[in-house]
């Protein structure tokens, strides 16, 4: 079965069609959804088209379980930028909440049933230093003592090792970049941030401007390892380029904006893909942007495949070679060669701290 | 309000529940997702603060406590983010 | 249809298929090819209604492990929806995994409800509900009340219903350990029990078969009216006393399963379970005198 035609890609194509469906396709779908990380938006779109009275009350107690828990973490979400704030207060520079942080933060699209993990934020290279000094008198501490993951992360990486917060025990991700210093395709996370819109209510914590919460998104996507969330990251583009794309002038700027970021290709990718799993309204002299080419077809299926790693009905033959490529890939962009090999070596043979 | 003793407030957002049994009562922090189980005379604090903004000699008149208790508990309710001094 | 109903036959070709099993609000389908698995469904659960299609709240597994250990000193591993969360266990603790495993998968998954770790009797249409307090004795406690009158909603899971506050049964069997399985035996000679399991991380278990009231009448929410937390002691009297409401309050959400995740509505639903309930402590030695004092404290 192609993932396309899965029915967890069918209710999210067609969400008013879940009123028709029977039991033993919710059976399926609730499944999917749960292994895909898409069950709380599931929920969200059922109450949205006013569907609670028409599902089965066993499925509708899943759906709002999930949302139960989104909801929690909506509350985590905002109470932590409450103390990130009080952190950052009098710095010089902006601090931006990305992804799902960002999302839930300030209410965005993605945002209704969404669940996730950790905090990310983007500071400025040169600010590093000072956030982590303030984050550490708020109360953070580093995680990954290990010197190697330490290094890892700091030079090679984009970001610092992930900080967790004692009392509240909460993970935060703070990056300088959205790709690695060594990663093959160089961008402009200064751009990013001199474009970003202030969060309201929270002094001088900020997200990034609508074109680039598409790119970025579209931007981790391609070039991270986690592909059991690539469809997930793909319905989050569903939703922020369903609500941006009737702003006036948005697919321009979204296009020079690409440009501009050096993010043509990942963003190609991301229309080329939400347009065929998911129906996204792209007009099409975006699509033009992805032309068929073999590379292109092999790397849209190598994703496509990959992505069935969300659930095992939704696996294909094709799915676990697919999860290795891709893996190798997403470290392969991050990177170089005589560096990546030594690195998935050493994370292969060392044992795991015990926490 | 002088410097010395600024007025006190539930903080906005932080989204209170609060129930009584028995001269104790249990606290529930919607910004933090904390429960808390305080004294009785702490809750009745904090529902004179839902009224309004107070001062400590109008707290400690509402109820039933000295005025160290009411600055100390106050302090502690706003390290944990519940209420805040007005400025 | 009822689970005896199909034969042993059928019973085991079904759990070859997936055999969808109804308990309380939830139904679960089940595949196992354990010889355990099988008795012990056809011991324990033989009241129950099964299915043939429909929604499954869980699509759970418990067979053997692949490999080496499918034969020499043989494990099971259990799985939930192609996923396996537990480490492997000796095969003959298969059973017991299943109902461990069909727990962990309703207190993981299952946030409609306020999930409190609690055993939940009821009789003249008042539930008790007795926190879990390691070494009170439990459900020795619960497995001698299920077996002198009154209704089994569960041993272990108290669930709350967010839409009227009303205690969910499961109705499942009671699981029992070590010395508490000599002291039924000898409490309820008749007492239907499944296979032992011996050198469990819990030590030895088994499990008590539900009575068959108590499944028949699964549907049948009831209404909070005692909390009570029991504490055994060697020759004491049975003596209840007051347990303050706040402490009960605060005891309940430090030991349930969803209290925080389920924020406000945690708060508002586990506040109305301690307004509707009077809180005692229970001290007791002997069962006998505990089965009184429980059925004068709901008369």
């Amino acid at each position: 079965m192609r993932l396309s035609d899965s029915i967890l890609l069918r209710a999210l194509r067609e969400p008013a069609g879940m009123k028709g469906y029977d039991p033993e396709t919710w059976d399926l779908l609730v499944r999917q959804a749960h292994g895909a990380g898409l069950l709380g938006r599931l929920g969200a779109l059922v109450r949205a088209h006013g569907l609670d009275n028409a599902l089965p009350k066993s499925v509708l107690r899943h759906l709002h379980a999930m949302l139960s828990i989104a909801d929690r973490q909506r509350t985590a979400v905002h109470w932590e930028v409450h103390h990130l704030a009080d952190a950052m207060e009098g710095i010089q520079g902006r601090v931006l909440l990305l992804k799902g942080a960002a999302y839930a933060a300030a209410n965005l699209p993605p945002a209704e049933g969404r669940t996730f993990s950790d905090i990310d934020i983007l500071v400025p290279k040169r600010l590093l230093p000072e956030v982590e000094l303030r984050l550490t008198v708020a109360g953070w501490v580093t995680t990954h003592r290990d010197s190697y993951d330490q290094r890892y992360y700091r030079k090679w990486m984009h970001e610092l090792p992930p900080m967790f917060h004692l009392e509240r025990e909460t993970s935060l991700d703070v990056h300088h970049g959205i790709l690695p210093e060594t990663a093959r395709i160089r961008t402009r996370p200064d751009l990013i941030i001199e474009a970003a819109l202030p969060l309201p209510g929270y002094g001088n914590i900020y997200i990034p401007c609508q074109a680039d919460q598409i790119l970025h998104s579209a931007t981790h996507l391609f070039h991270e390892g986690e592909w059991w969330h690539g469809l997930r990251d793909l319905s989050d583009l569903d939703c922020l380029l369903r609500s941006y794309g009737c702003l006036p002038d948005f697919w321009a700027t979204l296009l020079a904006r690409a440009r501009a970021l050096n993010l043509l290709g990942p963003l190609g990718y991301a229309l080329r893909l939400t347009r065929t799993l998911l129906d996204t309204p792209i007009p099409v002299e975006m699509l033009k942007l992805t032309r068929s080419s073999f590379r292109r077809s092999f790397m849209d299926a190598l994703f496509r495949h990959g992505m069935g790693a969300a659930h095992h009905s939704l696996a294909t033959p094709l799915t676990r070679p697919s999860e290795f490529l891709l893996y190798i890939r997403s470290h392969w962009l991050k990177m170089p060669l005589h560096l990546l090999l030594p690195h998935l070596l050493y994370k292969a043979t060392r044992k795991e701290e015990i926490a | 309000m002088s410097e010395i003793d600024p007025g006190w407030r539930i903080a906005p957002q932080a989204s209170l529940a609060l129930r009584f049994w028995d001269g104790e009562c249990v606290l529930y922090h919607g910004a933090s997702g904390d429960t808390h189980r305080l004294p009785e005379e702490i809750g009745r604090l904090l529902e004179q603060l839902a009224g309004g903004m107070a001062e400590i000699p109008q707290l400690v008149e509402a109820i039933n406590l000295h005025s160290e208790d009411v600055q100390r508990a106050l302090l502690e309710l706003a390290r944990l983010g519940i209420v805040e001094p007005v400025q | 249809m009822k689970l005896y109903e199909l034969g042993l036959e059928t019973l085991r070709q079904q759990l070859h298929e997936g055999l969808i099993l109804e308990t309380g609000p939830f139904r679960s389908r089940i595949v196992s090819h354990a010889p355990e698995v099988l008795s012990g469904l056809w011991r324990l659960y033989g009241e129950f209604p099964i299915h043939t299609g429909g929604f499954c709240d869980f699509h759970v597994r418990v067979d053997r492990v692949s490999g080496l250990r499918r034969w020499w000193r043989p494990q099971i591993t259990f799985g939930l929806d192609g996923g396996e969360p537990f480490k492997p266990l000796p095969a003959d603790h298969a059973f017991a995994s299943l109902e461990w495993g069909l727990n962990w998968c309703i207190s993981g998954h299952a946030h409609h409800y306020l999930m409190l770790h609690a055993a939940v009797l009821e009789r003249n249409g008042l539930a008790v509900i007795l926190p879990g307090e390691p070494g009170a004795g439990k459900s020795t406690l619960t497995a001698a009340l299920v077996l002198s009158g009154f209704r089994l909603l569960s041993d272990e899971l108290a669930l709350i219903d967010r839409d009227d506050g009303l205690l969910v049964p499961l109705a499942r069997p009671v699981n029992l350990k070590n010395a508490s399985i000599d002291i039924i035996r000898a409490f309820s000679p008749g007492a239907v029990m499944g296979e032992l399991a011996h050198d469990t991380h819990k030590g030895t278990v088994a499990h008590l078969k539900p009575p068959a009231d108590s499944v028949a009448r699964m549907a049948e929410k009831a209404l909070p009216a005692f909390i009570v937390f029991p504490r055994w002691k060697a020759d004491a009297a049975p003596r209840l006393t007051p347990h303050s409401q706040a402490d009960a309050f605060m005891h309940a959400a430090t030991h349930a399963f969803n209290y925080d995740l389920l924020g406000r509505l945690g708060f508002d639903l586990n506040a109305a379970m301690v307004d509707r309930c009077e809180c005692f402590d229970f001290e007791y030695s002997r069962l006998s005198e505990a089965v009184r004092i429980f059925s004068d404290l709901v008369s």
